[in-house]
């Protein structure tokens, strides 16, 4: 049998190719079925976030065009996740603005997001000269600048 | 709500589908598909800088400017029946119908497009908001404008956090705020909806420009690679400015392909208009942008009208570029926090090309999620199926080539003199950046290998234009 390799070859690659490309395609969607089924709706980082936030939001008195910012990577000798303090942060500004979130206690008011179980309120107060308004739970709570 | 924000885009895509026929050498009826997937891109990337230019001399989003849209929309559908009227009828070659390998792929096609929908979908609704660069960079803009817009200057303050990167360009934030004032609600699916139409029209795109420069059984083949990229998916719906950058780019750089065929006014307009697009995007685009016009310099130098055209099609976004780089935005983080003597310490640093080189290498051998190097696996096939080109397609390749070539080269030099520690910033953005290049890159062995009706052809010099019939002088169009 007179077998031409110029013809066999096309199809030949051509199918190997979409052979990796629907296996591809399979894994991919196998994988956002696993993430849909663990996070569905309202799982999210950011809705919970949004949710956590609620209360300060509501809280926030106006005319404060920018408010200081307080987490664990600002607190001395507290370890912290730098992703989750990145996270956490763009997170906590989207939520919050139009205010502007400045990393820092050096403005009228202060957000704290402190995760970490050893660091109390009165000890951010002491450290910074803040008195506490509120605190919402899950780590958050509104510092007001002590005046002098 | 999904519904309602298709509706509220679709006067947009109308607007653009009018503009690109309108501009389009040929008849009417000639390449509607490519015309509709650049037509979308156009129809929101010129809204926004009209929307830009509202916001700055009127102020806040009113019905006014809706009303504006919709004149403007008549103007151009006017224009379209004029100018139909006036031109004779050019038709370009009839294409041959389809052969069954190509049905084949064709339903492949589909099926994945299907799949991939679905796919987007349940993606979306696992994470609304996007990913990190989403809330930290665009979707926070179209915030900071939608709840004050009074002072709406206040998206690009410096006081805000670099990670929030206030000097980005405005194009998808005003893309979003425009669903959301019209929606009148701040719905996190306006994102997801734009989002989308990138996704989407990306691969609308990809697959009506190979069915326009080569066939339909290839065209098949470009839609299914780029959909099979999981890069594609887990990127497209991050919400973030890589795939619509990687749509404009895409868009540029097949007019100036097709302008190297035949320098028609159309192609150069257009071309220059998704470039200055690109800089609208994404800062990326900038540079994207400088490599196209020199290219075009040195294609075009002995004929400067060409040059003209393309100038002229990149003013409008361009223009926005730089009122809003000069007037309201900060300075870019990459270079206002260094000096002269770090940034020429870092250009010496040889390490630094190294880590550059390491992580590019291994960027490219997975690049777009692959499990496997599929670029070497296509540049192996290319080098078994290539065709041959005609004098014209030649040079056009070559152009194209020079583009994807400079262009990737030059998102390493970012990296050379990043004020930020390189290992984390290599980490953090490699992927997305190549993806941005990643379908102007695949469009390299697509063009360059046999389509599936020529497999058995003995002579596979194919030299296909695609291009009116009838003669008509460039740049008459």
């Amino acid at each position: 049998m007179n077998i031409s390799w110029r013809k066999i070859w096309p199809p030949l690659f051509t199918a190997f190719l979409l052979g990796l490309a629907f296996y591809s395609s399979f894994l991919t969607l196998r994988s956002i079925w696993t993430t849909y089924r663990i996070f569905r709706t309202g799982m999210d980082d950011p809705s919970v976030w949004a949710e956590r936030l609620s209360g300060l939001e509501n809280s926030l008195p106006k005319g404060f065009n920018v408010i200081g910012y307080l987490s664990d990577g600002e607190l001395p000798g507290v370890p912290y996740n730098l992703i989750d303090h990145d996270e956490e942060f763009v997170m906590s500004q989207y939520f919050l603005a139009p205010r502007v979130l400045e990393f820092g206690a050096n403005r009228l008011l202060v957000v704290g997001n402190i995760s970490s179980p050893t660091v109390t309120p009165s000890y951010v107060e002491g450290q910074f000269n803040l008195t506490l308004i509120k605190n919402f739970g899950w780590g958050i709570s509104l510092y007001e600048r002590k005046k002098p | 709500m999904i519904l309602q924000s298709i509706l509220h885009l679709l006067p947009l895509w109308l607007f653009g589908f009018l503009l690109v026929i309108l501009l389009w050498p040929g008849s009417l009826r000639n390449d509607l598909l490519l015309k509709l997937a650049l037509g979308f891109g156009v129809g929101q990337g010129v809204d926004t800088c009209l929307y830009f230019f509202w916001i700055m001399v009127f102020g806040p989003y009113t019905r006014t400017l809706e009303i504006v849209e919709y004149i403007l929309c008549a103007l151009l559908f006017g224009m379209v029946v004029l100018n139909a009227l006036r031109q004779p009828r050019i038709n370009n070659k009839p294409k041959a119908p389809p052969i069954l390998r190509e049905w084949v792929i064709l339903a492949g096609f589909a099926t994945l497009l299907l799949a991939s929908a679905v796919g987007f979908f349940l993606l979306t609704v696992t994470r609304p908001y996007g990913t990190f660069d989403a809330y930290a960079i665009w979707n926070l803009k179209a915030r900071f404008m939608f709840l004050d817009p009074q002072h709406w200057q206040n998206a690009f303050s410096s006081a805000l956090n670099w990670k929030t990167h206030p000097d980005y360009p405005l194009l998808i934030p005003l893309n979003v705020l425009r669903l959301w004032e019209q929606i009148g609600l701040e719905v996190p699916r306006a994102g997801s909806v734009i989002a989308a139409t990138y996704v989407f029209g990306l691969v609308g795109l990809f697959f009506a420009a190979f069915y326009h420069l080569r066939d339909l059984g290839q065209a098949a083949l470009a839609g299914i690679f780029l959909l099979a990229t999981p890069s594609v998916l887990n990127i497209g719906t991050a919400q973030n400015a890589d795939l619509p950058l990687a749509y404009y780019m895409l868009a540029a750089a097949l007019l100036l392909y097709l302008a190297v065929l035949r320098p028609y006014r159309g192609y150069l307009l257009l071309c220059g208009l998704m470039a200055g697009l690109t800089s609208w995007t994404k800062n990326e685009g900038l540079i994207f942008m400088v490599i196209l016009v020199l290219l075009a310099f040195v294609v075009w130098f002995r004929n400067p009208r060409n040059l003209v055209w393309l100038a002229i099609g990149m003013a409008l976004p361009l223009v926005n570029v730089l009122i809003f780089k000069l007037n309201y935005a900060p300075p870019n983080d990459l270079i206002a926090s260094q000096s002269m003597a770090a940034l020429a310490s870092k250009l010496f640093d040889l390490t630094r090309y190294r880590s550059i080189l390491i992580s590019f290498s291994l960027n490219l051998l997975s690049v777009g999620g692959w499990k496997l190097p599929i670029l070497l696996i296509f540049t192996v096939i290319v080098l078994i199926l290539r065709r041959q080109f005609s004098p014209h397609e030649k040079e056009a390749y070559r152009v194209f080539c020079y583009l994807v070539l400079i262009t990737t080269m030059s998102y390493c030099g970012i990296y050379l003199i990043t004020p930020h520690p390189l290992e984390w910033h290599l980490h953090y953005s490699f992927e997305r950046l190549v993806l941005q290049v990643f379908p102007m890159i695949l469009c390299l062995p697509l063009l360059g290998m046999r389509t599936p009706r020529e497999w058995g052809s003995e002579n596979h010099k194919t030299g296909n234009d695609t291009l009116p019939t009838q003669k008509a002088t460039p740049n008459s169009q």
